[in-house]
């Protein structure tokens, strides 16, 4: 099935997605203790392995936590940080609460409650423009390249792709907040972006 | 007063941080960690708590509903719900049920919230 989605509604989709991640870097920031920067979003129709290439060359290690979400649009929600700085950041959230002999222990638990933070942040901030509760199950973490990362996806199977970069402002660490939309939900994200833009619901 | 509090997050590390936090402010209180709705029940069973933070999305029970089991067994004790689901509905749904809606991340204002709870 072709996926179309028109000028104004891709744009009303990044704009969305771009408030809902202006969102979660707040949350992120408070989390993390600094500034986030973000680039701009780009929203793209992809297949799976096409949207693997554009998160990172195969076999680049990186971290993953992904968010599933159900509801008018059904997806994930995914946080992705390089493999090479996790450390770092699970010493940045735990502070002085957690020994440092104990920093690699939690090292997966720390990330992922980044992630965990970080992902419902912008899903509540979707939520409440799109006027949906969304259903979410308890995030889950992974490690790998960039098709690892994006779990089990037939690998030519188109998706709506939308992404955006960030980078912690001191400690300059970068990573990718992305929202994999199934197709199977391209009706309900339609009908959820014209109705934002004030059009009739069934217009297409 | 030393006070029970017991909190409730399959995150070991949220849990840990919140200890320090309200150990910060009150390094007498004794805390109790759960990682699940289920073992908070075990454990309220075995030792009754005098307050408890409780984390929402969770693998097998989910947060609320523990809350309303924990809320059966010790029902004058307060009850926190404190999660990075910050869905409106979400929190709509947790205070229609009595509870109070805490907003993760965990920074010493949301500790002083849960504090405040238990009149400390």
């Amino acid at each position: 099935m072709p996926i179309q989605l028109d000028a104004e509604q891709i744009d009303a989709l990044s704009e969305i997605f771009n408030i809902g991640v202006g969102k979660a870097a707040a949350a992120m920031g408070s989390l993390l203790r600094d500034e986030v920067l973000l680039s701009v979003p780009h929203v793209s129709v992809f297949t799976v392995s096409e949207a693997a290439q554009q998160l990172g060359a195969q076999g680049h290690p990186m971290y993953g936590v992904r968010q599933p979400f159900r509801g008018v649009l059904n997806g994930d929600a995914l946080l992705i940080f390089p493999g090479h700085r996790s450390l770092e950041i699970v010493r940045i959230v735990a502070g002085q609460n957690v020994p440092s002999e104990d920093l690699s222990a939690i090292e997966q638990d720390a990330l992922t409650e980044v992630g965990n933070v970080m992902l419902n942040a912008c899903i509540a901030a979707l939520s409440d423009l799109l006027g949906h509760e969304f259903e979410l199950s308890p995030p889950r973490f992974g490690m790998g390249d960039s098709r690892t990362i994006l779990g089990t996806r037939i690998q030519n199977h188109l998706v709506v792709f939308l992404h955006i970069r960030f980078e912690l402002l001191s400690s300059q660490i970068e990573g990718f907040v992305v929202f994999v939309l199934n197709t199977t939900s391209l009706e309900g994200l339609r009908t959820a972006v014209n109705r934002l833009l004030g059009r009739p619901v069934d217009a297409d | 007063m030393s006070l029970r509090l017991l909190i409730v997050d399959d995150s070991r590390m949220s849990r840990l941080i919140l200890q320090g936090l309200v150990q910060q402010a009150h390094p007498d209180w004794t805390i109790v960690h759960a990682s699940s709705g289920e073992e908070a029940l075990q454990l309220a069973r075995e030792n009754p708590v005098d307050l408890v933070s409780m984390d929402f999305n969770m693998h097998g029970m989910n947060g609320l509903d523990a809350a309303l089991a924990l809320r059966q067994l010790l029902p004058r004790v307060p009850i926190a719900i404190l999660t990075a689901n910050v869905q409106n509905a979400v929190q709509e749904r947790i205070e229609e049920a009595g509870m109070v809606f805490i907003a993760k991340p965990i920074t010493a204002q949301a500790a002083q919230q849960l504090i405040a709870l238990a009149g400390a």
